[in-house]
């Protein structure tokens, strides 16, 4: 009978006290060797993404090609326009005149990353999402609130719906839930 | 905080004490030697040693009332050592005199015939008056020193009252201390750096001061912390985080000197009038050039790199390299920004080392090293009562 409904599922999801509790039970999840497994926190909490294990980001690094592109691009453009295309004498200075074209470099190198920071995030995390199975759990709400939330995917290949929601039960969650597709 | 005492007796509040004092004496003694044999060419190096000294105090004392108003981790972990470097401004102030003794072999417009034959500096002779200079910088040291000794003390009292009754007249204070220190801090490079140059102006340098001294503050603070943290209470409290802040902060300055740098270069490029252009004429070239260009190499490009790399600023052993570089590269900062004004005349100069200028620094960042951690010795290196210190232990 479980076997017939673990494919109907989502996963499980197990609501935790605090913080502290979370980082435990991610840890021990983690141990047991599931993989597909996310935890939802009301605010940013470092622990919990390292018992994920969850720390290569590539958002730095787009960051950082990006303003180097941005700078060298901001550059190159007002290099151009004031020697080569429209070589014009202001105050006769030479056309060459590099202190003058570093705000605008400094402008486009933040630019470029701060935008690049913002859509590369966006691309890799896959938000906005208008839809999530885990919303059909309605305690899932206080996961912006006050709730500290653990959840199991059932394509995770060593998901049993019997099975980890005992293993889950065993780490003192508040309560677990079947969480429908 | 039982350990109260236990870091008393680490190697680096003694040897390394000891190390700083011997160091400081015999810098010192150079310095002494170059006071009477050769006063003219030595007392640009002792201003320049004093300033970079002088920098960790003051920008310790902006750190310090910095964390009391934005609250945070770091600023509990820094709060007692920047009492301890506040708690020398006194002594620092003390330091001062030889300037005073050897101003007219430092300032050009303390020569009544000279100034008396020029026609600009007849004009700023109300404001560069010997007297008023005198009278300016006790005034800074007074203030210094009294917001230094309120905060210590009021630390003191509420470790003590063990509750937080203190902290809203701390907080209040130190939002007037910063605004005192934004004056005092606008008034004393004005007559400390920009004076030596009695022509030139620079609205931008008070802030390019401004910032030297918040780098060294927090520059001084990472090396402290990589000596003590494997000594309680801070190897139990100062988390991988916290060092993290402190690596932020140093490469927030690095990037705010920068700025301020280079937007006084970009104003004086644009502005090309005839009081300014000579100050940077003097100081690329002639040697100084090449000073001018490792400064941004080495004092920005590097720096910024290696601090945009988080590894580095978890790690307290590599850490401690960039701000001990950064360190170093503040002193070349005001030895540019001071030095060109005594090795050349007119808008010429030549790039000039002496003895001095390693004597004076070396001399007085020992001593100064030495009494601080006499001061960091006296007291636990963490507050004794905190409502946020429960949280310091929870990562």
């Amino acid at each position: 009978m479980k076997h017939e409904e673990a494919p109907q599922l989502f996963g499980l999801l197990a609501e935790f006290d605090s913080a502290d509790d979370l980082t435990n039970a991610t840890k021990a999840v983690y141990d047991a060797g599931y993989r597909k497994i996310d935890a939802y926190t009301p605010f940013p909490c470092e622990p919990v993404m390292e018992a994920m294990h969850v720390h290569h980001n590539w958002v730095p690094l787009i960051v950082l090609v990006m303003g180097i592109i941005g700078g060298s691009t901001g550059f190159a453009m007002q290099y151009w326009g004031s020697v080569i295309h429209y070589p014009w004498n202001i105050g006769n200075r030479p056309f060459y005149s590099w202190p003058a074209f570093i705000p605008v470099t400094f402008e486009l190198t933040v630019l470029f990353a701060a935008f690049s920071g913002v859509i590369g995030m966006l691309l890799l995390n896959g938000l906005p999402q208008p839809y999530h199975p885990l919303f059909n759990v309605e305690q899932f709400e206080r996961a912006s609130q006050d709730g500290f939330f653990l959840a199991v995917e059932a394509t995770d290949p060593k998901f049993d719906h019997a099975e980890t929601k005992k293993f889950l039960e065993s780490l003192h969650p508040k309560e677990v839930f079947d969480v429908e597709p | 905080m039982s350990q109260a005492g236990a870091h008393s007796s680490s190697k680096f509040t003694t040897s390394f004490a000891n190390i700083a004092l011997g160091l400081g004496v015999l810098g010192l003694l150079g310095c002494a030697a170059g006071f009477v044999t050769d006063r003219a060419g030595f007392m640009s190096s002792y201003l320049i040693g004093f300033l970079w000294m002088a920098a960790i105090p003051l920008g310790s004392l902006c750190w310090l009332q910095i964390q009391y108003l934005s609250g945070g981790k770091w600023g509990l972990i820094g709060r007692r050592h920047f009492e301890a470097a506040v708690k020398t401004l006194p002594i620092v102030g003390l330091l001062f005199i030889p300037v005073i003794i050897g101003l007219h072999d430092t300032f050009e417009w303390s020569h009544a015939d000279i100034v008396a034959k020029d026609p600009i500096l007849r004009n700023k002779a109300k404001y560069l008056d010997p007297t008023f200079f005198i009278i300016r910088y006790v005034v800074y040291f007074g203030l210094w020193s009294l917001f230094a000794f309120a905060l210590n003390a009021w630390a003191r009292k509420q470790d003590q009252l063990k509750d937080m009754r203190l902290k809203p007249l701390m907080h209040n204070f130190s939002g007037l201390g910063l605004m005192m220190m934004a004056l005092t801090l606008t008034f004393a490079s004005t007559d400390w750096i920009m004076s030596v140059e009695p022509h030139w102006f620079s609205t931008m340098l008070p802030v390019i001061f401004m910032a030297t001294c918040l780098q060294m503050g927090i520059s001084w603070s990472v090396v402290v912390f990589k000596n003590l943290k494997d000594t309680e209470p801070y190897k139990s409290s100062l988390k991988k985080n916290q060092l993290h802040d402190y690596g932020n902060l140093l490469l927030a300055m690095t990037m705010f000197w920068t700025y301020c740098s280079f937007s006084q270069l970009l104003i004086t490029w644009s502005g090309n009038l005839r009081e300014e252009t000579p100050w940077y004429l003097k100081r690329l070239h002639g040697g100084y050039e090449w000073v001018a260009l490792a400064l941004v190499a080495l004092h920005f490009f590097v720096p910024f790199f290696a601090l945009l790399m988080k590894p580095i600023k978890r790690d307290a052993n590599k850490l401690v390299w960039v701000a001990m570089w950064q360190m170093a590269f503040c002193w070349v900062d005001f030895f540019w920004l001071i030095k060109p004004a005594f090795t050349g005349h007119g808008s010429h100069s030549e790039l000039h080392f002496s003895l001095w200028d390693f004597a004076a620094p070396i001399g007085l960042m020992g001593l100064w090293i030495w009494l601080y951690l006499g001061n960091l010795k006296k007291n636990p290196l963490l507050p004794e009562y905190d409502t946020y210190l429960e949280d310091l232990h929870h990562g």
